[in-house]
Order: structure tokens, then C-alpha cells, then sequence
């Protein structure tokens, strides 16, 4: 073969570059006229710098006159104008780029063609002046985009510096012919190479081509053409094989990279998201896909999602699931097929987050550990199999979900631990890891399916597994791993409702956290374990409704986290524990009827918030907290009759969540919260009379909840706020007499509760509503009496379940309250009993004003007056009991608006 | 539950002044302000449809200034202003060049002899602005007023006078920089400038 003479265009080093460049800088300052001079006056041992400056200078003589002359601003502006732009475009006419180098011989000699592509071929070349073999990659010229993309390739891959990245010389150009220098690799490409590969090698140079492309990533770099022709497999003189990624031909900053408009990559090896209609903007995870896909084709021997034309492997790649793995010869081991999955998810959360994610699942593999992708894709699987057969899992189902956890549980914890035994803390790392992941992860994926249950086998299992490992071969830090595994599986416990169940586990964490505290009292990760099994202990106590024996467990959680505090003041996490052990503290207090209590504590959990907040002014999360925060001290106030103070702090509460909201408008927890707040801050002003400003924020409410459970109508919190957003609605329009419309909401409120109430176990807050939208209905009835008794029936039935619901008992009476209106009987005895026992000691009006009213009934007229000289004192509102209060000659408030 | 235009004119002012006097919270801050307008601006621009808030305006940069700034800005604080919004104007542009090019190869990958139909104006400058987007960093590494000036002449469209103004040097010296710049620049240009 011919050898071509290849110019070197610029045989320059860094340090002589940067020199050129100043000196090119400096002289072109000068008028033309000077710059000889100054040039001149440079050192001689610079003179073939100063040849270059020359030449760069004279290029620049035929300048054309509006080289960037026009601002780049203006070529948005020039869309709307009609004409042509200026001629200052380099890229539209490449000049002629052949121009000689400065040392007369070539520098590369063209050895063989090593292969060639859609834009370029690559070339064995001898570096004469490094005296080394390159690969040199020639691009076809002609292509009035290649310069531009082959700075940002050069640039792109030499910018990484790694093991597995093929390593990127220099760039040049040989007869207006782009081209670049890169290292040599001996070898092949893995898609040659693939067939003599055995399952480990395979998986050994796949684990190295993802560190690599995650060093890629790391750097802002996505290479969007992960393909098995795009992976270099070099041999060592010892036989050693070594992956190296190449070819970022296409990689863009990761930082604009856009989707549909902009379809390079290889179509079978493109992530689904790339052909979206939408343009969304890519991440590495759409590398994670490619690479699983040439994952899949390595152990398979073919591509998962095959089409003939472009048409087909898009739909393909968009709705065909991946196809299994399960039968092929030879069999793929199941972890692998698990990894396989996990990266070619369609939805890019479901995948890998990071490329480094795969490669240290497939070291786990190779190492026979616990594949992470395994559990998670089986949950996956479970959550799936659970949403497509609700019904069905509801009986028959829980049997083979739990032959398969069971399954899982014994593969995670048995098997494995078998093979890694000379692994122990590894292996105790990763049953704790898998514990955590059933308790959070697969406990967020089965709630809204209401199937909680399931974890009962995990948790099970997990305990079983530490009941199995003695003691006294447990360190300190693993003992203290083992107590946060038992307070998370009291947690899954308490979640299912099966208290007798929580309290064991969390006792037994606590008796270890207290252990270990003793150890080290000064030691703040054990101080902070104990307030956490304190906590769990004293919640497992609350849920159970049993407020004294949660407060001492509340109390040693407030005060270990104070300790954490004043042991570490800058510590903002300690900070947060002390928010929410006040909180919880005053959460208590309140069920007590401690309101004032409370209030202190809420107020200090305003005043920490705050505090956070302003160290740290864009954490949301904290922002989310404060608005808690507010909300909680202005229940308390309304509590208090403090109305006014009240309906500040929901409204710098309802402030906060819109800010948040408004942060990510797709984020639906906070959509959901800024609509509790409006519903929060509506339903005061509708008791203070304030009827234009609640209808406005209760309509804001009502359209949030009612949007929210048309996107997703298996939310059962959703679906419960948006009944009692219609319940509120429904209450302003009937004291503003549109009261066709609001039977019309509360009949609707009624049709969706009625399918939450028979749920098993009883759920507090639906039997309440049940009763109350019954309650409410029956004002619409000619004869409200037969409503009026189903309401009571209901709340009746409701309180024997939940003895300690005060709200049910308030609606209790004033059901009781309006019958005994209808028909003059005994219910006015039992209705004056139960809201004189709520309205004792109370400054809530939702305890005052039934009360007031079954005074009147009673005509016990001045026990009533001061009840309701107090409730128009604090601003409360409510037409029905001024009429009722004016009619016996009672104090009315006085109209203030 | 935005303020109204006085209180967020003065927070901009302070936030400036803050970022003059050596503040790198006060460019956090600013910085996403002054890019999203600017990009609002240009989005509007592109759609046709584009409202000049004053007689005279002549550049996004301009107009951004006139609607966040208000027209009696003083003088100090518009300089201020023009030096951090050259930075994003450069941002918005090198952004809406990478969209448009990649608007182009993908029009070419679908319908090989249909790319012509989308090569607008814009799109055929897109090359040179990501081309100088990317020089500059390296101009950095040579003199960072270059760079500086470079953006406010190519990215913001001031004119010499206003340059010369935000940088704080005479006109004969933009005259003699800009020079240079552009020279220097040509010479990275060129397909086959060294990286």
C-alpha cells in the first residue's frame, strides 16, 4: 500500500501553543504596520512560534470585513426579518485546509485500513515524530457539519481520563480532511470478538466498559452510541483481555442534549425515550439502556428489539416488553437476566441510575453476590402482577406472592449467605441492604396497592436471619445495624396495622440502641439509634391510641435529640430530629387535650424550621417542614380561639406551598399539600364569616383534589381529601343558600366514600366521613330524621372501633343534636352530654358552636350566653346559630364586615 | 405572589451591587434570573412574538435590561447588569445554536435532500456560535477581558461605546482588543484549528 503523504498541520505542544496563541493576541492588537516589528523583537529560539504567529496573521488579512461583525444576538432577531445573513460563515465553504507544516515531513505514515464507518475510516498510522503506531481516524470530506463535530468528539473523549476510555491524541487535517489520532488498541471490537468469548470474560469486559462510560458521565459526557462495535477488547501479551470505550462520535454535553430532534446513536441500540414525541432531555441513564441492550446481545447472541426498518425497532423498543431471557442455550444465570431488565427498563427511572450502578451489580455477580437489580425487578414484577389482578390477588393471589418473597427472601438470605461465608460483613451488609430495600422500597410500591401484608414473610425471614447469627460474633456496628433492621421492620408492621406484632421488634431494637448508648454515651450515632428506637417504641404506643405510654418514649426522643444538638450545634440533621421529636411531643399533648402545651412546643418547631430554612435558604424539603410547621401551630391556635393569629399562619403556610409548588409543577406530593393548605385556610375563613376569600381558596382546593384524583383513582388520600374538599365546598354554598349545588357535592362526596368504608381494617378516617357526609345529606331531606339516624349509626359504629376520636364524637353530637331539632326527644339529653364533655375546657369552635346551639335547644339560655359571647368574641361565624341565638334574645356579633 | 416591579427592580439592584463588590452568592442569584428572561425573550422572538418595551431597544440584552430594570436605572447598575447578562446571553444562544443543529441533523437523518427546506439563516449561523462559544474557553486561559469583551460585543450585540463603558476602559482600547479577538478567533475557526 501507497503511503500518503500526510501534512502535520500543527505539531505543537500545550505550553507552545499557548504561546502562539498569545503572541497572536499581542500582535494583532497592533496596526498591521507594527506587528512586523514586534514580531521581530521576539526571541530567536522562538522563531518557529513566531512562523506560525506569521502565518495565523497573514490568514487573517483576507478577514472578510464582517467576521462576527454582526452580534449573534441579532440571529434570533433575523428569523422575523426577511433576507439572507451575512457571508461570515466559516463552516458553509471550508477554504482550502491543505496548507504545508512547518517541518517538511509528513508525520504520519497510513498503514492498513483498520475498518470504516458512515463518516470516517480508521487507519493503522506511524507517528513519525512521537516514533509510536496510532489509530488515525480520516473523515470524508464534504460535510459541512464534520469540523464542528469532530471538536466536540476530540474534545469530548479527550477530556476523560480513564482505564476503559480509548485515549484521544491530537486532531489535524490532511487534505481538507478532518482526522484525529488516537491509541492503538491490538484487538477487536467486542462485536468481532463476542463469539469467542466465554460467560465471565463477557461480563468482566462489560463491567469495565460501564466504569468507563461512568467515567464518561461524570464528566458531563453521555456517549449515546453504546454498541458492542463501539467497544475495543484488547489482549495483553499475557492473554489478558481489557475493554475500551471509544467512539464518542456523537456524544454531546450532557447539558442540551435533546431527544427527538436529534436521532443519531444506532436505532437498535437506542433508548425508548429517544424517540419520544416530546422532546425530553437525556441523561446517562439512556446510555444504561444501550448498554443493557448490548448486554442482552452479548449473552444472547441476538437484539432484543429487532425490526426491519426504522418504524419497527421504534415500536418495538417503545412497547414490546423485553424479551426473556429464560430460555436460551446455554441458560443465563438469573441474577444476569436481572441485570439485563433493570437496565432496559422503558421507564428511565426503573433503570440503573448510573453506569457505575451496573458495573458494581455485575462485580457482585461475578463475586456470586446479592444482585441488587434482582430484588428490585422482582418487586417490580410483584407490584405489576398485583395492580393487573387486584382482585384476584386479594384471595388467591397472597399465596404465590408469597412463595415468590419467600423465594426471593430465601435466595437473598440463605443461599448466598452460604456461598459468602468467608464474607460475613459483606454479607451482613447486604442482608441489612435487602431488608432496608423490602422495608422502604417495596413497602412504597405495595402501599397504594394496599397490600402491605406481603412484608409480613420479609420481615419474618429477616428476623429469623439475625435471630441466626449469635451475638457475641456481632460487632458493636453491626449490633447497631441489626437495631435499625428491627425498628424498620416494626415499622412495616405498624403500617399493616398489626401493632402486637410492631412492639416486639421495636423493643428489642431499643433494648440493643440502649445498650450500645451505654457503651458510648457520648457518641452521637449511638445517641441518635436510641431516640430512634425511642421513637418507634413511642409511636408503635401512639398508633395504638394509648397517648401515656407513648409520652415517656416522646420525652426520651426529645431529649436525646437536644443532646444531639448541644453536642453538635452546626449539625442541621440534629436540628431536624429536634423539630420532629417536638413536634411529635406536641402532637401527643394535643390528643390530650394539652392545647396550650402543645402550641409551645409547635412554636418551637416554627422557630426551628425558620432557622434551617435560613441556613439553608433553596432546601426545599425544610421549606416543606416549616409550612408543617405553620400549619401545626395554627391548629393549635384555632384550638385556642386564637383566630385570627390562626388564619396567619395557614396563610404563610399556603405562601410556602405555593412556592414549592410552583418549583415543580409535576411533583404531585406538593400539588396535594398546596391544596390542603387551601382547604385548611377556606375552611377557617368560611367559620369566620369571611365567604368571598373561603370560596375562593375551597374552590382552589376542590380543583386540586379533584384533578389529582382523576390522574391517579387509586390514591385513597387523594380520593379522602377530595371528599372533604366537597364536603367544605359544599358547606359555603349552603350557607350562601345555593343549596341545590351543594346537596349535588355532597351526594357526589357521598357515592365516593361509600366504596372505602367496608374496607378491612377499618380506616379511621373514612368511617368518620361516612358518617358525616350522611349527616350532612340529610339537611337536603324533607324529613331529615331517616338521615339523621343513619349518620348516627354510623358515627356510633365508627366511635366503638375509635373510643378516642373527638372529631367523631363533635359530629356524634350535632347529629344527635339535629335530630333531637326534628323530633324532641331523648337524643337532645345524650347530644347535651357528649358536647358538654368536648366543650369543657375547649376554645375550639368546633367544639363551642354545637354546643352552644343544644344549650339553646335546651333553653338553657344563660349557660349559653357566655359560650356564645365567647365564640363571637374570637370571630366565629355561623348564620343558622346567630338567627337561633337572636330569636331568644341572645347577643349576636357584632357586623364587622 | 410576585412583587411588584419597584421592590423587584431594588432586590436586582442590591443583588448587582453584591455581585460587584466580589459577592458569588449574588451571581448565584442572578444568574437565573437574568438567563430565564433572556431566554423568554428569545423564545418570544422565535414565535414572532416580540414586544419592545421602549422606542430605542435594539437588543434582547437591551430589552431585558428595560423590563427588569426599569428605564431609570442608574448608570452604574445597567453596566453591572450588561456584564452579567453578556455571560447569559451567551448561554441562550449557544443553547438555541445546539437545538437548531440538532433540529438539522435530525431532519437530515429522517429525509436526506428535504434538510435543505430547514436551513434557515439561523441555523447556518449555529455552527460559528458554538464554534466561538467553545474558543472562548480557551481564549480564557489567554486573557479573560478578551473573553469578556467578546461577549459583550458577539453575544450581548453592545456597541463599541457600551463596551467600553461596562469594562471600564477607553474606546480606542475595545477598538484595539476587538481587533485582536476577532483575529485570534479566526485563526481557532478554521476547521482544523488546534484544540
Amino acid at each position: 500500500m501507497r503511503e500518503p503523504a500526510l501534512q502535520d498541520p500543527h505539531p505543537w505542544t500545550p505550553p507552545e501553543l499557548h504561546r502562539i496563541d498569545r503572541l497572536v493576541l499581542e500582535a494583532a492588537a497592533l496596526e498591521a504596520a507594527h506587528r512586523d516589528s514586534f514580531l521581530a523583537r521576539q526571541a530567536a529560539s522562538e522563531k518557529r512560534l513566531v512562523e506560525e504567529v506569521q502565518r495565523r496573521l497573514t490568514a487573517a488579512q483576507n478577514l472578510p470585513e464582517n467576521f462576527l461583525a454582526s452580534p449573534a444576538s441579532l440571529f434570533i432577531g433575523d428569523l422575523t426579518l426577511e433576507g439572507a445573513p451575512g457571508e461570515s460563515l466559516p463552516f458553509n465553504n471550508p477554504p482550502d485546509l491543505n496548507f504545508p507544516g512547518s517541518s517538511g515531513e509528513a508525520r504520519y505514515a497510513l498503514k492498513e485500513r483498520l475498518g470504516s464507518g458512515g463518516m470516517a475510516s480508521v487507519y493503522r498510522a506511524f507517528d513519525r515524530q512521537l516514533d509510536r503506531h496510532v489509530a488515525l481516524k480520516l473523515f470524508r470530506a464534504g460535510d459541512a457539519s464534520i469540523p464542528i463535530r469532530l471538536l466536540t468528539e476530540a474534545r469530548a473523549q479527550a477530556r476523560i481520563r480513564h482505564d476503559h476510555v480509548l485515549e484521544i491524541y491530537e486532531t489535524g487535517s490532511f487534505q481538507g480532511r478532518p482526522f484525529i489520532t488516537m491509541r492503538l488498541v491490538v484487538g477487536a471490537t467486542l462485536a468481532e470478538k463476542a463469539t469467542e468469548l466465554s460467560l465471565e470474560q463477557k461480563i468482566r469486559l462489560l463491567e469495565q466498559t460501564a466504569r468507563g462510560l461512568h467515567a464518561a458521565h461524570r464528566q458531563g459526557l453521555l456517549h449515546r452510541d453504546v454498541k458492542p462495535s463501539n467497544i475495543l477488547v484488547e489482549t495483553s501479551p499475557e492473554g489478558d483481555l481489557k475493554a475500551w470505550v471509544s467512539d464518542f462520535g456523537i456524544a454531546t454535553e450532557l447539558q442540551g442534549a435533546r431527544a427527538a430532534s436529534d436521532l443519531f446513536g444506532t436505532p437498535h441500540y437506542m433508548a425508548p425515550e429517544r424517540f419520544a414525541a416530546t422532546p425530553t432531555t437525556l441523561d446517562r441513564r439512556s446510555d444504561v439502556f444501550s448498554f443493557g441492550v448490548t448486554l442482552y446481545q452479548l449473552l444472547s447472541g441476538r437484539l432484543p428489539f429487532a425490526g426491519e426498518d426504522l418504524v419497527e425497532i421504534r415500536r418495538n423498543l417503545l412497547h414490546s416488553p423485553s424479551p426473556s431471557l429464560e430460555n436460551t442455550a446455554p441458560p443465563i444465570p438469573a441474577d444476569l437476566r436481572a441485570i439485563v431488565l433493570k437496565c432496559l427498563a422503558k421507564n428511565p427511572q426503573e433503570r440503573y441510575p448510573t453506569a457505575r450502578a451496573v458495573a458494581l451489580d455485575l462485580q457482585r455477580f461475578l463475586d456470586g453476590e446479592i444482585v441488587e437489580a434482582h430484588t428490585a425487578s422482582l418487586a417490580y414484577r410483584l407490584t405489576r402482577f398485583a395492580q393487573r389482578h387486584r382482585s384476584a390477588v386479594a384471595v388467591a393471589g397472597t399465596l404465590a406472592v408469597l412463595l415468590v418473597l419467600a423465594l426471593m427472601v430465601a435466595a437473598g438470605l440463605g443461599l448466598r449467605a452460604v456461598q459468602a461465608q468467608a464474607r460475613e460483613e459483606q454479607r451482613r451488609a447486604q442482608a441489612e441492604e435487602l431488608i432496608r430495600f423490602m422495608v422502604l422500597d417495596l413497602r412504597q410500591r405495595l402501599e397504594p396497592l394496599g397490600r402491605l401484608e406481603v412484608l409480613d414473610a420479609v420481615g419474618q425471614k429477616a428476623l429469623d436471619y439475625f435471630a441466626a447469627v449469635p451475638e457475641e460474633r456481632l460487632t458493636e456496628t453491626e449490633l447497631g445495624r441489626r437495631s435499625t433492621a428491627l425498628y424498620q421492620i416494626g415499622e412495616v408492621y405498624l403500617q399493616q396495622g398489626s401493632l402486637a406484632k410492631a412492639v416486639p421488634p421495636l423493643l428489642e431494637s431499643l433494648e440493643l440502641s440502649q445498650r450500645l448508648a451505654d457503651r458510648a454515651p457520648h457518641q452521637t450515632d449511638r445517641l441518635f439509634g436510641l431516640g430512634q428506637s425511642h421513637f418507634w417504641v413511642g409511636f408503635a404506643h401512639w398508633e395504638a391510641g394509648n397517648g401515656s405510654a407513648a409520652r415517656p418514649h416522646f420525652e426520651a426522643y426529645l431529649d436525646l435529640s437536644r443532646r444531639l444538638v448541644d453536642a453538635e450545634p452546626g449539625n442541621n440533621g440534629f436540628l431536624l430530629e429536634l423539630a420532629y421529636a417536638e413536634s411529635n411531643l406536641a402532637a401527643l399533648l394535643e390528643r390530650a387535650g394539652e392545647i396550650q402545651a402543645a402550641r409551645r412546643r409547635y412554636a418551637n418547631v416554627l422557630g426551628i424550621m425558620a432557622d434551617l430554612v435560613t441556613r439553608e435558604p433553596t432546601n426545599s424539603e425544610w421549606k416543606f417542614e416549616l409550612a408543617a410547621a405553620h400549619n401545626s401551630l395554627g391548629e393549635a391556635l384555632r384550638a385556642l380561639g386564637e383566630l385570627e393569629a390562626a388564619t396567619q399562619h395557614f396563610r404563610q403556610e399556603l405562601g410556602l406551598r405555593q412556592e414549592l409548588a410552583s418549583l415543580d409543577p409535576a411533583h404531585r406530593p406538593w400539588e396535594d399539600f398546596l391544596g390542603t393548605s387551601h382547604q385548611h385556610l377556606g375552611t377557617l375563613l368560611l367559620y369566620r364569616g369571611r365567604w368571598e376569600e373561603a370560596r375562593e381558596h375551597l374552590s382552589a382546593g376542590f380543583e386540586i383534589f379533584t384533578r389529582l384524583t382523576a390522574e391517579d383513582p387509586t390514591n385513597a388520600i387523594w380520593q379522602y381529601k377530595e371528599v372533604w374538599s366537597r364536603l367544605r365546598l359544599g358547606e359555603l354554598l349552603w350557607a350562601q343558600e345555593e343549596r341545590d349545588d351543594a346537596l349535588a357535592l355532597w351526594q357526589l362526596a357521598a357515592d365516593l366514600t361509600a366504596p372505602w368504608v367496608n374496607q378491612q381494617p377499618p380506616q379511621e378516617g373514612w368511617q368518620r366521613t361516612s358518617g358525616v357526609v350522611a349527616l350532612h345529606l340529610s339537611q337536603g331531606e324533607e324529613d331529615p330524621s331517616p338521615g339523621l339516624v343513619k349518620a348516627i349509626g354510623k358515627l356510633r359504629a365508627h366511635i366503638r372501633v375509635f373510643p378516642d376520636d373527638r372529631r367523631a364524637r363533635t359530629w356524634l353530637g350535632t347529629a344527635l343534636l339535629r335530630l333531637a331539632e326534628e323530633t324532641n326527644p331523648p337524643e337532645l339529653n345524650e347530644a347535651l352530654l357528649i358536647l358538654e364533655s368536648l366543650a369543657e375546657n375547649s376554645s375550639d369552635f368546633h367544639h363551642l358552636a354545637p354546643w352552644a346551639r343544644a344549650l339553646l335547644r335546651a333553653h338553657r339560655l344563660e349557660r349559653a350566653r357566655p359560650v356564645l359571647e365567647r365564640l363571637w368574641a374570637v370571630g366565629y361565624r355561623d348564620r343558622e346559630l346567630e338567627a337561633l341565638s337572636q330569636e331568644k334574645g341572645l347577643p349576636v356579633p357584632l357586623s364587622e364586615q | 405572589m410576585t412583587g411588584t416591579p419597584p421592590e423587584h427592580t431594588r432586590e436586582l439592584t442590591q443583588l448587582l451591587r453584591a455581585w460587584r463588590g466580589g459577592s458569588q452568592e449574588a451571581e448565584a442569584e442572578l444568574w437565573p434570573i437574568l438567563y430565564r428572561e433572556l431566554k423568554g425573550l428569545a423564545r418570544a422572538v422565535l414565535r414572532g412574538r416580540r414586544h419592545s418595551a421602549g422606542p430605542q431597544t435594539t437588543t434582547l440584552v437591551h430589552e431585558a435590561c428595560l423590563r427588569l430594570m426599569g428605564s431609570e436605572v442608574d448608570w452604574n447598575d445597567r453596566r453591572h447588569f450588561f456584564a452579567v447578562a453578556a455571560r447569559a446571553m451567551r448561554f441562550v444562544l449557544v443553547d438555541e445554536a445546539r437545538h437548531r443543529l440538532a433540529q438539522k441533523r435530525g431532519a437530515e437523518q429522517g429525509a436526506g435532500e428535504l434538510a435543505e427546506e430547514v436551513i434557515d439563516p439561523a441555523t447556518l449561523r449555529s455552527p460559528e456560535v458554538l464554534a466561538v462559544h467553545q474558543a472562548l474557553d480557551r481564549l480564557g486561559e489567554i486573557n479573560p477581558r478578551h473573553v469578556k469583551m467578546v461577549e459583550l460585543r458577539y453575544f450581548a450585540g453592545l456597541s463599541l461605546e457600551e463596551t467600553a463603558d461596562v469594562l471600564e476602559v477607553s474606546r480606542p482600547t475595545v477598538v484595539r482588543d476587538w481587533r485582536a479577538a476577532r483575529v485570534w478567533l479566526h485563526g481557532q475557526l478554521q476547521p482544523t484549528a488546534p484544540l
